[in-house]
């Protein structure tokens, strides 16, 4: 914790080579979110860089009082938002998704990976069902185990508006795996039981 | 299961609930209560069952990581981003260092055109006795330069508005100084490329 603060007071004097160390830290649970946000590689990897650099040129707004993670967090997961709000749909229906195209299909694989890339899809796939503001306090809340408060701070929400949400959310969910049980798509929860043969 | 959700909705009063149990955000009476009506209530225990599913996928599922040299892309980019932003900048100052010299440009061209036009003469017409005429006349320029000067220090030492007199050589000066270190940023840029390991 302290290191960090010395690699953000060092940025803040422009030293880059400070910056580049807090990118390091934190490549991870920002590729993640905006990953998890906008559903493909190409995308996340355009979106993870751009929250980095946006934090970079506003280091200066950052309140050392508050929690790092949670204030690169918030750039990442508004950017995300503004991204998919600029897509011409924000809700796409789950026949509409292509499908996982991952190394899956490169080389045979080892049947754990297989599952866990069809785990990956079925994910996406839900989250793909939620608009923007529904999916970012549940990727906050499942991946980085933040608490009604801390997603309220990076939302910019109050506690309670985050409450309704993560319920309203949950329900979405429930209703689009059963929707996708119900069309037996290869991405659903039920999917992940079976692993799939061949290559 | 999924059929239990579709054929009878869940009470409403308790799907809030069921949300803030699975945060672990309910009071102990609360939870009881809610167990108590799951036990009575093929609605409600259906989509509790479907909520926990969702509830596994989403908490198995890892952190995802880049694609390795992802730090040393953002680093290229922050880079780029900043020399664009250089480049900018320094052309702004250019042109506002420019507006800002046309005053003086016309103020002193007519000091300026008249000894170039004798030049023109001389040039065209090389007659012994022009070019003594050229000379005075370029005397005069060198005079009146002289002079110009003179008058700017003068101007700036006594004037009552010395500070408008020191701000404006200033402001040129520093827009000048800042143009050149965007050209000799620019040439050495190579150079300076952040570097990674
Ligand atoms: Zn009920």
């Amino acid at each position: 914790m302290e290191q960090e603060q010395v690699w953000i007071q060092q940025a803040l004097r422009g030293d880059k080579e400070a910056f580049t160390r807090l990118i390091e830290a934190y490549q991870t649970p920002v590729y993640n979110l905006a990953y998890r946000m906008l559903g493909n590689a190409q995308e996340a990897e355009d979106a993870a860089q751009e929250a980095f650099i946006r934090a970079y040129t506003r280091l200066r707004t950052y309140d050392p009082t508050r929690k790092f993670a949670s204030w690169l967090l918030s750039i990442a997961s508004h950017y995300c938002i503004d991204r998919l709000r600029r897509r011409r749909f924000n809700l796409i229906s789950l026949e509409e998704l292509p499908p996982w195209q991952g190394i899956a299909s490169e080389r045979p694989q080892p049947e754990e990976r297989l599952i866990e890339n069809q785990k990956r899809d079925a994910v996406q796939s839900l989250l793909a069902t939620l608009p923007p503001h529904y999916r970012a306090p549940i990727i906050l809340r499942y991946w980085y185990d933040f608490s009604y408060r801390e997603i309220a701070e990076v939302m910019n929400l109050t506690e309670s508006a985050i409450k309704s949400r993560l319920h309203r959310a949950r329900e979405m969910l429930v209703r689009a795996a059963s929707q996708a049980d119900e069309d037996k798509m290869p991405t659903t929860i039920g999917a992940v039981q079976t692993a799939r043969g061949g290559g | 299961m999924t059929s239990n959700v579709q054929a009878s909705k869940p009470c409403p009063q308790f799907s809030e609930q069921m949300s803030l149990a699975l945060d672990h955000q309910l009071g102990a009476a609360a939870e009881r209560e809610l167990r108590e009506h799951l036990r009575t209530c093929d609605a409600c225990q259906a989509q509790w069952d479907a909520l926990q599913r969702v509830e596994r996928l989403f908490t198995t599922a890892p952190l995802i990581s880049p694609p390795a040299g992802f730090t040393a892309r953002v680093s290229a980019r922050l880079v780029r981003r900043e020399s664009r932003q250089h480049i900018v900048f320094g052309a702004l100052s250019l042109v506002v260092g420019a507006l800002i010299l046309v005053p003086v440009a016309l103020a002193s061209a007519g000091k300026i055109v008249r000894p170039l036009y004798s030049l023109y003469l001389l040039m065209t017409t090389p007659a012994a006795w022009r070019g003594l005429f050229v000379i005075t006349e370029l005397l005069s320029l060198v005079e009146s330069v002289l002079n110009a000067l003179r008058l700017t220090i003068v101007a700036c030492i006594r004037s009552p508005g010395v500070m408008v007199c020191l701000t404006y050589n200033l402001a040129v000066l520093v827009l000048t100084a800042l143009w050149l270190r965007v050209l000799i940023g620019r040439l050495l840029r190579p150079v300076s490329v952040l570097r990674q390991a």
